[in-house]
């Protein structure tokens, strides 16, 4: 009883454990960007429109997924600590003051990655579990 | 900058725009974009004589009677990326207000220029920033409530400011810090129920220092104006004819002089935002020696908190004006009773002088956020308005104490 007992909180620990490592985000752009590698400062400073390019001056590109997908709640909420209502409320406002534009929106990690991988302005963000190809480098781990 | 110059302007960035549509049909998304917000909007008072009106530019007024256009609007934005450093953006607007012309539907009309990532210098017509909603209030989907507070943005201000403006944005550690510095000219509406004064501020400056820590952001800002052109200028024609026989009336047209006058507006404000909590609070001085505008303090607290796309809220609002009345001179006050153009004068003079902002208002209310793009908001204020006190509302006779409810119901948009 003992064994099934630890069998079920180790099963759990392991499940849950994965759910976690799936949740992990990956911030990537294309393998001719510049930059090394990035902090949260830097990246929400070009995903919520205070910056429009890299720190090499280059402009800058930042994709989104799907606006009520659970990547994107995820994303913001460990880049930002805020909510995804917030952000769009937020990015109502610096859209119509004309200082920025939001980030486009994809469908899918995929066609996020296929997006950065062909477009050296590109920024985007992916699940940990998604099929990386090698013209894409990951810049941070959320 | 006038309408002309504004209007070539819009001409020149809608050319450009569309240009650079049509010649970069392969990457149009990323280079190209139209935007759009919109609200459709009914409120109601409780009170069958004082208009309830969002600020003193409009004659769109509420009474006890559900008004759908009291904050009806739908706005569009064209905006172009030409390359690395520059972009064009033009906003148009549509509304119900008072002596509304083509040159007010153009909300922004800019040639932008980032030389490096930290500066965006805007050359055109800009929304001015004199305090944290002043350029998106019209955003209703950007914002918390139904309406921003009355009490704090129902006064005097710019809808715009035509000139440049300059901002330099960089990081402190893991903070921001935003600095922004306009300047050039603007204009604005001050509606009354018998006389609409349109002001021509041929100097119009602003400097805003804002600070990002983690959730906090905290901002302040001063704006000046000088206002070049005289708004009573018929009352001013007849208290004239009068000032001969009597000196009062001479007195009166002075006050009533709104050439070479200026207006100073103060602002501190502070907002947290995370996943579970929304606040956010500003107070503001305006300080003038234009004897039309009054000195006000004015000032708000709001607090809501996110349960999940629900997001109730409270707010508290206080307007007051410090600056004092205007009596009436002693001749005229003793004649007048003789002669009752002489009255008419003195009391239209005063009711322009005297006008005062002394109001408190709580407000509960709920935002619903259906998805990325819709949002529903109902909202209820109870405001106190003190005797003499009620310069924000539409109001002819009645200058008593009031308590007076507000109910609105907004679906916002944006695409």
């Amino acid at each position: 009883m003992a064994k099934l007992l630890i069998l079920i909180i180790v099963s759990f620990l392991t499940f849950f454990n994965s759910f976690s490592a799936n949740a992990d985000i990956l911030v990537i752009v294309n393998v001719k960007n510049n930059s090394s590698s990035m902090d949260k400062t830097e990246v929400s400073g070009l995903y919520l429109g205070r910056y429009q390019a890299f720190k090499d001056g280059s402009l800058a590109l930042p994709f989104d997924s799907p606006a009520e997908g659970e990547t994107r709640k995820e994303f913001y909420n460990k880049l930002t600590g805020k909510s995804v209502s917030y952000i769009n409320a937020y990015w109502a406002r610096i859209l119509f003051t004309g200082r920025a534009t939001p980030p486009r929106q994809l469908d899918n990690d995929q066609m996020m990655i296929d997006m950065v991988k062909e477009n050296p302005s590109a920024i985007g963000y992916v699940n940990s579990n998604a099929k990386l190809d090698k013209r894409v480098k990951v810049m941070l781990k959320l | 900058m006038n309408s002309r110059l504004i209007f070539q302007l819009l001409l020149v960035n809608l050319a450009l725009i569309f240009s650079i549509s049509h010649s970069a049909a392969a990457q149009l998304s990323d280079t190209f974009s139209v935007n759009g917000f919109g609200t459709l909007g009914v409120t109601k008072t409780t009170d069958p004589d004082m208009g309830f009106r969002t600020n003193i530019s409009t004659d769109n007024v509420t009474n006890d009677e559900w008004n759908f256009a009291s904050r009806s609007l739908a706005g569009v934005q064209f905006s172009a990326q030409w390359n690395d450093s520059w972009k064009s953006t033009v906003q148009l607007i549509q509304q119900k207000q008072a002596d509304s012309t083509f040159s007010d539907q153009i909300q922004i009309a800019t040639i932008d220029y980032m030389p490096t990532r930290e500066w965006l210098i805007r050359l055109g017509r800009n929304a001015p920033r004199i305090y944290m909603l002043t350029d998106t209030r019209n955003v209703g989907y950007g914002y918390l409530w139904t309406h921003p507070p009355i009490e704090f943005y129902g006064q005097l201000q710019s809808n715009y400011i035509d000139g440049i403006l300059a901002s330099y944005t960089h990081p402190i550690g893991a903070d921001t810090l935003t600095t922004t510095f306009g300047v050039g000219q603007s204009g604005l509406q001050n509606a009354y129920p018998n006389s609409i004064f349109t002001a021509d501020f041929s100097r119009s400056m602003a400097v805003s220092m804002e600070y990002e820590h983690e959730a906090w952001l905290f901002r302040g800002s001063v704006s000046a104006v000088k206002n070049s052109n005289q708004w009573a200028t018929l009352l001013r024609d007849y208290l004239d004819r009068y000032s001969v026989a009597f000196p009062g009336a001479a007195i009166l047209s002075n006050e009533l002089d709104t050439a070479n006058t200026h207006i100073l507006f103060y602002s501190l404000g502070a907002a947290y935002n995370d996943d579970r909590w929304a606040i956010q609070s500003e107070l503001g001085h305006v300080n003038s020696d234009n004897d039309i505008v009054p000195d006000s303090f004015a000032g708000y607290l709001s607090i809501g908190h996110h349960f999940g796309n629900i997001t109730p809220y409270i707010m508290y609002s206080k307007i007051k004006t410090t600056s004092t009345d205007v009596n009436v001179p002693a001749d005229v006050d003793y004649y007048s009773q003789y002669d009752s153009q002489l009255n008419y004068l003195a009391q239209r003079s005063l009711s322009y002088l005297n006008s005062q902002f002394d109001q408190s208002g709580i407000a509960l209310g709920v935002r619903w956020d259906i998805n990325s793009k819709f949002a529903i908001k109902t909202q209820w204020d109870r405001k106190y308005i003190n005797a003499d006190g009620n310069h924000l509302w539409w109001n002819i006779h009645d200058s008593s104490k009031k308590m007076i409810d507000v109910f609105s119901l907004n679906l916002d948009f944006v695409f």
